[in-house]
This record gives C-alpha cells, structure tokens and sequence, in this order.
C-alpha cells in the first residue's frame, strides 16, 4: 500500500512482478480513464457554452 | 454490431487457446475450471453488453453491464488464477530445457539504471505553467464572482411557455401568471438553496388560497445524483396542498430522502423560506410556525465519529480497527449518506455556495472540517482515512493482490497530469459558477447509482483501474485530494515565508 498520508511524498508501489503484460493493460488503464475525464470535462464545457 | 460480433469472436478463440495452454502448464480441478471459465465468460459477455448499451444510447446500461459481469468476470479470473498458481501443482515438462554445465560461469551483467527523470519539462516553463495556472485560476474565480446574476425571468418562462409573465416584487423575486389583475393570483416565487454540490433554484406556484400547488425546479448547478432526487415528482409532491404557514421541517411535516440528505433539506428549506416569506409578507400571517431545530441525530453523530477517530493512527492504520474504519467509511459516509467529498465541495466554498449549519450539519463536519484541518493543523485527515471511494480501493486490492503499475514514460507525467486536471476543472467551475460541472470524481454516482452521460464510463474504469493499481484513482485522478495536498502545500510555503521574515 502506499503512504497511509497524503501530506507525504508518495512512495511508487512496487510492480508486483508484473511483465510488460501487466505494464501495457496498466498503461491503458490510465489512458481510457484520461480519455475519459477529458470527454466529460468537454461535455461539461460543451453544456456550458450552449445550454 | 457485426465489427464486435468479429472481435468476441476473435477473443474468445484467443480465450480458448490460452486455457488449453494454461492447462498444460498446470493441474487444473473443478474448481480452477469454473472460475477461469465463468470469469472469461462474464467478461466477453460485459463486453457484447456494454457496446450493445452504447449503440443503442443508453450508457447508465453499458456502465451497469460492465460494472455488474466484467468487473465480476475480473474478479473472478484473477481468483482463479491466484487459486491456481498458488494451490494447484505445476505439470513437469517433459522435454527439460538444457541446462548449462556447472562448469561455465555465468555472467550476468547488470543492465544500468537509468536515471529516473523527475519532471518532463524544464524548471523555467514548469514555474511559468505553475504561476500562470494560479493567475488564471484567480481570474477565472473573479469572473465567476463578478458574473451577472440568474435571469430568472428566462427561467420561468421555460416552464411556463404559453403564459404572460410579470414580475410583481423583487426581494424574493415573485412573477405573476397570467394577465395581472384577472382572476385569482398565480404566483411564481423564486427561491435558491445551496445543495450538496452547488446552488439550485425552485419556483413556488402558490396561489390566492394561500396553499403551495407546486415545486418547479428551475435551474441547477448541484451534482446530477442529487439534483434528480429534487426532481423527483415523488419529492415534490409532499409540499402540495400544503398551507404556507407550515412547518416544512425535515423529518416532522417533510418525509427525508436517503442519499441525497444534504440536497433535499437544502430544498425544503429554501420552500420553507419562501412559503413563509409569502405567509408574512402577501397573506399577513402571524408566524406561528416552529423554528427550525439544529438537526443533530445518529447520522451526523456518526460521521462526526468517524472524522475524529481520522485523527487517530491506531484507528484508521492498525488492524483490526482498519478495517472497521474502512468499513464504517464504505457504509456509512458512503452508501448510506452518500457526501464524499468532490472538489465541487471544494471550489464552491471560494464560490461562497455555504449551506446552513443547522440542517447541514454533515457537511460542515466533512467539508468545512476537512478545509479547516487542513489550514489549522496542516494535515489532510479525509484522503485515505475518511474518504469511502479509498475503502473501496483498499478492499479492491486486498482481492486482487496485484500492484500494477503504467510504464516509466507515463509515470513521471501523472503528476503533471492530475495537476491539469485539477485546474481544468477549477477553471469550467469558476467559470460556469457549476460545480457539479467540473467534479468527474466517480463518488456521488457510485454510491447512488445516478450519473450522466460519460461520467458512467470513468466509474467502470476506475474500479478496474484500482483493482490492478493500488491506490489507482486516489493518486492519479482525484482532483478533491489533489486540491486539499496544494493547501497543504500553501501553508507550508507560507509558514516558512513567516518564519524567513522573522
């Protein structure tokens, strides 16, 4: 687990041994998940500018 | 649809290949079978489900979908998989690969490390994009502030499409119905409340019997999840035929509504304000009424409980209490109250959108008292202590077991990344004056299964992301936890600022 703290530096959690597998299903994890902040940060923008 | 039919085709010959190889390399029982089968099964499934639901526009289903058969279907297979790796024993090859002789040493050079960069831009352009991030974050909060007020007026007349509108008072803003002076009175009297997430504004159609004959909501910048709760005809439909000079207190003469505790006595007091205002100032009642009480029930005895044991390591660290608190925090300020904090919260205290203490007594405790340990004492007790989504995190990660984590070239950028999307979204809030537009933190929605649009996807994504990565959302995406880490930072700043003056 990382740091109980969020004031602290966070540590980087070790990789669990993952391969370059578990690197490229992480990978687009966190790329969806940005992909989809982004869209609903645009459709948020969108709504405001033409209600 | 035929393109997917394609592709689950393609995975689950490519599912079925990699069974029969992975049951070459291990023993596997009924068991293994049935949990690797089941899980690659409600996965494909999840899949057809989900892209199904999207073609057919509708995501709550898609996200239902993958939340109920593909995370389960992960779950699944990842216990299959630890199952069989740890319990169930290995087939020997049965052609042994050469091994070399003892003779010749082996050098194993090691590969060199290379340094790991802390930033991927140079400090001079890192401290203009920092400073010029908090210059337009104050003048976006200025603009916001400065902004003309709400056109009622347009509002009302949304709703009401076909008839004559006149405004007859100005402070509560009232409109007439219909021409001025025929028949009998038909008023629209505005009121605006301060929500879990943001402000709202209802109309009170009351008329000359001195009764309120309907709550139209008129505009919103609360969390969806909530606002549909106000919304709700069910709601609503309790305060009708109700005489102005009633009580209109929660929990007396006003039915409260789980999950959405906060937003729906914000509703029923700005009704009870504008009734009142109406009994008093257009029917020449007397107040006979009864003050609102401070509402200090088990609910908010039990989210005060939990916030100050956050200030208690051997509480919210040491087991078995851990899990307890993890547990009372899932439960309680999640699925039962639903008021995880979002950086709506945040950003809306600087939009000055306050609710009463009396009624809301559970967000102050969470809100104003998670902003002010932050400023008074400089600790974060809400992130990893109280917040419910990290208690779903933790839990996802005890079962999985794995900590993934994205590749070097991506890490050294999620800080840069979350630090964006922090002032993205303080931006579209400052801005818009909305601050349920900015907050795409999962919460609300996970707890009461109420979300629009592509909010249902980062939902889904989130839970998975967690399983695999440990702290997966906390530490890459959470915009709240981000915020209150820069006022910890701020403060540090600028006590050692004092402390180099003096």
């Amino acid at each position: 687990m990382v740091s109980s703290d969020r004031n602290s530096t966070p540590k980087r959690p070790s990789d669990g041994g993952s391969g370059s597998a578990g690197k490229y299903l992480a990978n687009m994890l966190y790329l969806a998940t940005i992909l989809f902040v982004c869209g609903f940060i645009w459709q948020s923008i969108a709504s405001f500018i033409s209600p | 649809m035929g393109f997917t039919w394609y592709c689950l085709g393609l995975l689950t010959t490519g599912s079925g290949i990699f069974l029969w190889h992975f049951s070459k390399r291990y023993q596997l029982n009924l068991l293994a079978w049935t949990g690797l089968g089941l899980g690659i099964v409600n996965i494909l499934f999840s899949i057809a489900w989900a892209v199904g639901s999207v073609l057919e526009g509708v995501p709550r289903a898609a996200s239902m979908g993958l939340l109920l058969f593909g995370f389960s279907g992960i779950i699944i297979l990842t216990l299959a998989f630890r199952y069989t790796l740890t319990k169930r024993p290995k087939i020997l090859e049965t052609a042994a690969e050469p091994s070399l002789p003892e003779t010749v040493e082996t050098h194993v050079v090691p590969k060199k490390e290379k340094p790991a960069k802390t930033s991927v831009i140079g400090p001079y352009v890192s401290v203009v994009l920092r400073y010029g991030a908090y210059i337009s974050l104050i003048i976006a909060l200025i603009i916001g502030l400065a902004s003309k007020g709400k056109d009622y007026e347009s509002m009302v007349l949304n709703k009401f499409k076909d008839q004559k509108l006149t405004k007859v008072n100005d402070n509560p803003v009232v409109f007439q119905l219909g021409e001025k002076g025929d028949g009998p009175g038909n008023y629209v009297l505005i009121q605006e409340g301060q929500g879990y997430g943001g402000p709202f504004v209802l109309g009170i159609r009351i008329m000359e019997d001195a009764k309120i004959h309907g709550i139209i909501p008129l505009d919103h910048k609360e969390t969806p999840a909530f606002a549909k709760k106000i919304e709700d005809a069910r709601y609503r439909d309790q305060f009708i035929g109700k005489n102005v000079n009633n009580d209109f207190i929660v929990g007396v003469d006003i039915n409260a509504v789980s999950g959405a505790t906060v937003t729906t006595m914000a509703a029923a007091e700005a009704i009870r304000n504008g009734a009142h205002l109406a009994a008093v100032e257009k029917f020449k009642m007397d107040p006979k009424w009864r003050n609102v009480p401070w509402k200090f029930g088990l609910d908010e005895i039990l989210i005060l409980a939990i916030f100050v044991l956050a200030f208690f390591p051997r509480i919210y660290k040491e087991k078995p209490w851990k899990y307890l608190y993890l547990a009372a925090t899932i439960v309680i300020v999640g699925f039962y109250l639903n008021a995880a904090i979002s950086v709506g919260n945040i950003a809306g205290l600087a939009l000055g959108y306050i609710p009463g203490i009396k009624d809301h007594l559970i967000w102050w405790i969470l809100v104003v008292g998670t902003v002010l340990g932050v400023i008074i004492l400089g600790k974060n007790v809400y992130c990893y202590r109280v917040c419910p989504f990290y208690g779903i995190e933790y839990l996802l990660q005890k079962i999985s077991g794995m900590k993934l984590n994205p590749s070097r070239a991506l890490l050294i950028r999620t800080r840069f990344i979350v630090n964006f999307l922090l002032w993205l979204s303080l931006m579209v809030i400052f801005l818009s004056k909305h601050p349920a537009l900015g907050s795409f933190e999962p919460f609300a929605m996970m707890f009461s299964l109420n979300g629009t649009g592509i909010q249902w996807f980062i939902l889904p994504l989130a839970l998975i992301g967690s399983f695999f990565m440990s702290t997966f959302w906390c530490r890459f995406f959470c915009p709240c936890g981000q915020a209150l880490t820069k006022i910890v930072q701020f403060r540090k700043s600028a006590l050692n600022m004092l402390k180099a003056k003096k």
